[in-house]
């Protein structure tokens, strides 16, 4: 019974009740022992009194709980710019071999050599009934960086959602740049062969392609990238494009297979949800093609990485158990520093339960500090982090406060607020006499 | 289901209630138990033909109780559908996915539609897809194979999800369940796999 509710209620309101049940324990007793009293004016004055090593404490918290929040939210920033990238991308069909590489090849754009699909098998691909998009891809030729793709139009504004800024390419050598790409509209640029520092600067000399387009943002790599009709690519190396002679200036699909050189992946999209499923069955064919789906790869990726987050998680959860030892400690140290205090208040009369609410409150604010101040030190860590990632790979990554990094945060402040009664109650064991003599 | 920073939380949740309140928690664990047990009591009372629990409706050939795991067929073929190694994971969860590859033997297209499930209140065809960096199961309303071709059913892809299930399974175990397909349906036996497990114990075998 009490399953089924939990279970029946939407995502915000388990998260909100979790980060309640948390925080529970620590109204239950802040109530209970400040309830009648206003211990806030000698709390403030402690505090202000010992700044340094109350500065101290909360700057140590802050950091435990910035790392520990700062790991879980950088994952997730991770998984879900990965992911995004990968959302143009729902079937992807190649020679067989590795789904990893393949993946990485086409959604990330860091290809490697690999088996090409012929004609027949790309026609196959393109002509069945339930294919809506089939893409082939030329990968290989970059310009100043940005790798340049050999595609069809159906594909550009696919990759676009339909909004291309300027106008569709008419002829073999327009060209398409991506957001982040080294060229603008009315720019061109010759292709060098090859990526990076190996790439033959001079082989595609006679060759000028001419921006006519550009691609809004995506926040993924083919941002970087710069897309040209596939038959320039294919004729730029000498090899047929694609059409027979007859079909003179013939730009994208149909494809004659006599005339086909070879792709190593076709995008497929299919309308339909279920239709994507059943073209996988469809293109699994062994020693021929394989489909996959890059979210299932990415997924089996995010499994491996869950493990390592669980680890880390550990580790970060025993680092927050340890400054909460220190802090405990530290609370022990600190209280013998008022200790005289302490005892004044008690000689003056002083109920126990006042003198304990004034060194839990005391304590409980240097916790409730170090928590917030980690917080702030998670999310600005991640946000550093995510913009040098962003910078590097092109993948957008964002850096959020979840619901986990909260009950994360809830769970460390509620715990050693509950603790900090032990020193709260070691000090009302000291004897007043000597107290008031230290 | 509960993703893994949920899980995590409430194990949060858990070790700071141990701490503070062991009663009040171990209390929560028997009212738990209590609902499951009474959610089982139910399944008894209903008239479930296939529940493992009616060892003595000798009809049925294939009783968990019986012990016939090691001679339990993994291969299943019915009107030019061919389904091997179907299995699912052991859970004491609410839900379960069933993983299974359906082999298209015959010469015309056959769909996979859902299936019938008598330990669950729901049970639907899903395909898998990711949501945002979290993967989410979708509905779907069926998947056709073609001739001479396999649908894989397998974690991260496509399942039948059992919603509302009305026990727990536990490895080693078999259960029964009906597969829903254009060419009729297919009574099935389901291998209960390890927690963690990923495929088929027999998986590469060939039947």
């Amino acid at each position: 019974m009490l399953r089924d509710l939990w279970d029946g209620l939407p995502v915000l309101a388990q998260d909100v009740a979790i980060l309640l049940a948390l925080l529970a324990p620590l109204l239950l007793i802040g109530g209970f022992l400040l309830r009648g009293f206003a211990p806030w004016p000698l709390v403030r004055a402690v505090l202000w009194r010992f700044r340094w090593a109350n500065g101290m404490f909360v700057a140590l918290i802050a950091i435990s709980v910035g790392m520990g929040i700062g790991l879980i939210a950088q994952e997730r920033g991770l998984r879900q710019g990965t992911a995004a990238a990968a959302d143009k991308f729902d079937l992807v069909v190649s020679a067989p071999g590795s789904e990893m590489t393949m993946m990485l090849a086409t959604v990330f754009l860091q290809p490697s050599d690999v088996p090409l699909l012929g004609g027949q098998a790309y026609n196959t691909v393109a002509n069945h009934p339930n294919v809506d998009v089939a893409a082939p891809l030329a990968f290989g030729d970059s310009y100043d960086g940005a790798p340049v793709i050999g595609t069809t139009a159906d594909f550009a504004r696919h990759l676009s959602d339909d909004r291309i800024e300027g106008r569709m390419w008419q002829s073999a050598f327009e060209a398409i740049a991506g957001a982040a790409a080294p060229v603008g509209i009315g720019q061109t640029f010759t292709p060098a062969h090859g990526m990076g520092d190996e790439a033959e600067e001079n082989a595609h000399e006679l060759v000028e392609f001419t921006v006519v387009a550009t691609m809004p943002r995506t926040g993924t790599p083919w941002d970087r990238a710069i897309l040209v009709p596939v038959e320039a690519v294919w004729e730029v190396h000498g090899l047929a494009n694609g059409h027979a002679p007859e079909a003179g200036d013939q730009l994208g699909p149909p494809f004659d297979a006599a005339y086909f050189p070879g792709t190593p992946s076709i995008i497929v999209r299919a309308e339909a949800l279920w239709a994507n499923y059943a073209l996988r069955s469809e293109f699994t064919r062994q020693n021929e093609m394989m489909a996959f789906f890059p979210g299932t790869v990415l997924a089996n990726l995010y499994r491996v990485m869950g493990d390592v987050r669980q680890v880390m998680s550990i580790m970060s959860v025993v680092t927050q158990v340890l400054v909460a030892a220190s802090v405990l400690l530290g609370l022990f140290i600190l209280t013998r520093l008022f200790r005289r205090q302490v005892a004044m208040l008690r000689a003056l009369g002083a109920p126990r339960r006042f003198v304990l609410s004034v060194v839990w409150s005391y304590a409980a604010s240097l916790l409730l500090a170090g928590t917030l101040a980690g917080i702030a030190v998670g999310v600005g860590a991640t946000a550093a982090i995510s913009t040098v990632v962003t910078q590097r790979t092109d993948i957008l990554v964002n850096a959020s406060l979840g619901w986990g990094e909260i009950h994360l945060a809830a769970a460390f402040l509620a715990a050693t607020s509950l603790l900090s009664v032990l020193p709260a109650l070691a000090t009302l064991r000291q004897p007043v006499v000597e107290g008031l003599r230290a | 289901m509960i993703g893994k920073a949920q899980t995590s939380s409430l194990l949060a949740l858990i070790a700071v209630l141990a701490l503070t309140m062991p009663t009040a928690a171990a209390e929560d664990h028997g009212h738990a138990h209590g609902a499951a047990a009474h959610d089982e009591d139910h399944a008894h009372d209903d008239d479930h033909a296939h529940d493992e629990d009616h060892a003595h409706d000798d009809d049925h050939a294939h009783e968990e109780d019986h012990g016939h795991e090691e001679d339990a067929a993994h291969a299943f073929e019915t009107a030019g559908v061919k389904i091997v190694h179907p299995w699912m994971n052991a859970t004491s969860g609410r839900e379960a996915l069933i993983f299974l590859e359906l082999e298209n033997i015959g010469n015309g297209s056959v769909s996979l539609e859902g299936a019938e499930v008598p330990f669950a209140e729901t049970a639907t065809l899903v395909g898998f897809a990711l949501e945002n960096g979290e993967g989410r199961y979708r509905d779907l309303p069926f998947v056709p194979v073609s001739p001479g071709r396999t649908l894989d059913l397998a974690p991260e892809g496509l399942a039948i999800l059992a919603s509302g299930l009305t026990r727990d399974f536990t490895e080693g175990q078999t259960v029964e369940i009906t597969l829903q397909t254009s060419a009729g349906k297919i009574p099935l036996i389901v291998a209960v796999e390890s927690e963690t497990a990923r495929q088929h114990s027999h998986a590469g075998h060939n039947h």
